[in-house]
């Protein structure tokens, strides 16, 4: 089970998988953070339509501050592997 | 392994204990477990009509129309505070539905299969006043109650720009009085459209 399943236990299968990686910001906030929030939004959706490698999108979130994207991008294809294993 | 180690699991012990126990339950009791601690009434369960989004930057002043489903208006029971006021920040973005803007006569629709709208999560988080015990190491914390409601949104009007719509939404009185409630704690998210 992934570790996105065990968190909200249950398997999680959204219509858009941009979900999986999306990020949400506090409302009192800094133009940075901000800026950030769509910057790694943009970056998993050009990333999810190819148009940028995974070279390219792991760079871009830890250009913004995201210590360890690897971790990060290992539990979205773990939790992909899971909803693709249910299907099978 | 030198004493900071053999110092650090004595005083962590008892947490990890709590998680041993936690790790050995079955799945069933996982979820009585998980039942406990989450409130199952203050669950959001937003009602949604059929709609209709304009995806963004259409050329000329063509609007083109997306069938999709967002949050109804007048919504009841948990998160509708949330859903209204997304429903209000949102009125000029969505087509179609008493509430949002109506479409003109001789509108282009297209009933499109997997198109990935732009989309606007407001969550609303209230703090915890008094702590409760964590489900799964009994370390207490104060929980807070969050109630999160997503809606698509498109252009308001045609060959809008993306980051132009997305700036007039955060700079609109609603969403930055949104923002500022519960002492900034409440938290939002853009995410862009595309295909």
């Amino acid at each position: 089970m992934s570790e996105i399943a065990q968190r909200v236990g249950f398997i999680w299968n959204p219509d858009d998988p941009l979900d999986l990686l999306s990020v949400s910001i506090d409302g009192i906030c800094t133009p940075y953070e901000y800026q950030g929030m769509l910057a790694i939004n943009q970056a998993g959706r050009d990333w999810l339509e190819s148009k940028i490698t995974t070279e390219q999108y792991l760079e871009i979130l830890y250009g913004w501050g995201i210590v360890n994207p690897v971790e990060l991008l290992k539990e979205f294809s773990n939790h992909v592997d899971l909803i693709l294993g249910c299907v099978n | 392994m030198g004493f900071r180690d053999l110092n650090r699991f004595e005083t962590q012990r008892a947490r990890f204990e709590a998680y041993k126990a936690w790790q050995a339950l079955t799945p069933n009791a996982r979820q009585t477990a998980f039942a406990a601690v989450t409130d199952e009434a203050g669950r959001v369960k937003t009602k949604r009509v059929a709609a209709y989004v304009s995806p963004f930057g259409t050329l000329g002043t063509t609007m083109i129309y997306l069938a999709t489903r967002v949050p109804a208006n007048n919504q009841t029971g948990a998160g509708s505070g949330v859903a209204n006021v997304l429903r209000t920040i949102l009125a000029t973005y969505i087509h179609g539905e008493p509430g949002g803007g109506a479409l003109p006569n001789g509108a282009i629709t297209i009933n499109a299969k997997k198109f990935k709208f732009a989309k606007l999560t407001l969550t609303s988080v209230v703090p915890g006043t008094t702590r409760k015990e964590s489900r799964i190491t009994k370390a207490l914390y104060y929980k807070p109650t969050v109630d999160s409601v997503t809606s698509p949104f498109g252009q308001a009007t045609a060959n809008q720009d993306e980051a132009a719509a997305v700036a007039a939404i955060k700079g609109s009185s609603e969403f930055e009085a949104f923002i500022a409630d519960n002492s900034g704690k409440n938290r939002y998210k853009f995410t862009p459209e595309g295909i």
